[in-house]
């Protein structure tokens, strides 16, 4: 069957040659997003088990690569929904800083508690106009392995994950329906939300803490 | 701000107005004519939430007196091999109603798949208790008249919490509803006045439901500022992945302009 192309196909088109180079829908090489998943994914669990002493020094290191694997500022958008725009340049700044400090404390948590468990990556496929999505096992002693899949994104050259899903339940999508929940229980205020990150950033900060 | 005609804005700033003057003398800082705030409403699908969450709240009470230490004791005391006889004997017994919901959404296959399943299971698997047909390739598909309503494209109806059970809509009630009244072994169970045994059943696949859970939901409650809303949002993403089968919804993520630091 000979399909014609849709008018939307050629709109896109030319609207991609109009847009600056980042923000133009590139597909995603799925093979390459795969190795990146592969070699990323295995640092990071190097880096927890050899770091295993835990401590500052590790917490910094871990927080580096994390966020060369993963586009915070892209998840933080995400997460906040349509609440984004209702913030100002001030709250959207203050609320990416902490939600990327808290996002950190809780996958460096992660992390540790899989250190010495093995993670395969066991496919890739393209998804959409512009993703990749690797599948990974995360083997875990007495119990079956499990699926992991990374929404990988290739932006200005640069691959990095945009979401994180099991069974098909994702983690963005999740985080931004909780985070929407919390800003409609403090009246639809964007602020209830920083100020219950900023809660979090100091009791995790806080000497002994 | 979008461009809106004179006098649709004029009429929204005495819309807004009324509403903060409403707010003033409720004495509280919503904004119920906040147009994001009345779509964040819709999306919640939560009309009932107070309620939900006074539900939720016990069900929580209940799950730390008594689900979730009978389930961390069932873990230590039966082994693993024993623990996934239980579970294949449980799956197994709800093959018939997974068959005819198959059938019922028109899914042939599913429905042959899930009959084999069941035939090798129930005879070379011992009674259901070994999930050979898994190991000859054969994977579990658990259908419920739920998601039968959802294939005939009813809605899922606003988001409920039922007590002890948990988190539903008015749909998934429905079909509970009927899958008991269907299910072969309940019907057998009821009319021998086998009752305990019908308890029994929930019990166990409770309690085996919520022993594979255990770090999962200590984890939750540990990362989610709202439990309630991450559990929300949990069920329903589980529940529209149970209906599509496992195919992904096709979503694409949006692109934003995020302001990146230069990539290293």
């Amino acid at each position: 069957m000979r399909r014609p192309v849709s008018r939307r196909l050629v709109l896109g088109a030319a609207g991609a040659l109009l847009l600056p180079r980042t923000l133009a829908a590139q597909s995603t090489s799925a093979t390459e997003a795969g190795a990146f998943i592969e070699a990323l994914g295995g640092e990071a669990l190097t880096l927890i088990a050899t770091d295993r002493l835990a401590g500052r020094a590790s917490t910094e290191r871990f927080r580096t690569l994390f966020n060369r694997i993963v586009d915070v500022p892209y998840v933080a958008r995400f997460a906040l929904g349509r609440f984004w725009n209702a913030a100002n340049a001030a709250q959207q700044a203050e609320y990416v800083g902490l939600f990327e400090a808290w996002v950190v404390s809780i996958y460096a948590d992660r992390f540790r508690s899989y250190a010495g468990e093995r993670f395969a990556v066991v496919g890739a496929r393209a998804d959409g106009a512009r993703d990749a999505i690797v599948a990974t096992d995360i083997e875990r002693p007495g119990g079956p392995a499990v699926r992991v899949e990374w929404r990988v994104r290739s932006q200005g050259g640069a691959l990095q994950v945009i979401d994180v899903a099991i069974g098909n339940i994702s983690m963005a999508r999740t985080q931004r329906e909780e985070f929407e929940s919390v800003i409609l229980r403090g009246g639809g205020r964007v602020e209830t939300l920083i100020e219950d990150l900023r809660r979090r950033s100091r009791l995790a900060t806080a000497p002994g803490g | 701000m979008v461009d809106l005609p004179v006098a649709v804005r004029r009429i929204a700033a005495r819309a807004v107005g009324l509403a903060a003057l409403a707010g003033i003398l409720a004495g509280c800082a919503a904004m119920p004519n906040d147009p994001q705030v009345a779509a964040a409403r819709v999306d919640a699908n939560d009309p009932i939430e107070p309620f939900n969450r006074w539900i939720f709240d016990i069900n929580e009470g209940f799950d730390l007196l008594l689900l979730k230490p009978v389930a961390v004791i069932y873990r230590e005391v039966v082994p693993d091999p024993l623990r996934d006889n239980v579970r294949n004997f449980l799956t197994n017994l709800r093959a018939p109603v997974s068959v005819a919901n198959d059938v019922l959404q028109g899914d042939i296959k599913g429905a042959g798949d899930t009959a084999a399943r069941f035939l090798v299971n129930s005879t070379l698997g011992f009674a259901g208790l070994a999930d050979v047909a898994s190991e000859i390739g054969k994977p579990p598909q658990d259908e419920d008249f739920g998601q039968t309503l959802a294939v005939w494209g009813a809605g899922e109806g606003p988001y409920l919490v039922l007590p002890f059970y948990g988190p539903s809509n008015v749909r998934d009630v429905a079909g509970f509803v009927v899958d008991g009244f269907a299910d072969p072994v309940s019907i057998y169970l009821r009319n021998n006045d086998r009752n305990a045994l019908i308890y029994a059943r929930i019990g166990v696949n409770a309690v085996d439901a919520r022993s594979r859970l255990i770090e999962v939901i200590d984890d939750l409650k540990v990362t989610s500022i709202d439990y309630y809303a991450t559990v929300r949002s949990l069920y329903r993403q589980r529940r529209n992945d149970q209906i599509r089968d496992g195919v992904g919804t096709g979503d694409e993520f949006p692109v934003f302009e995020t302001n990146r630091p230069a990539t290293r």
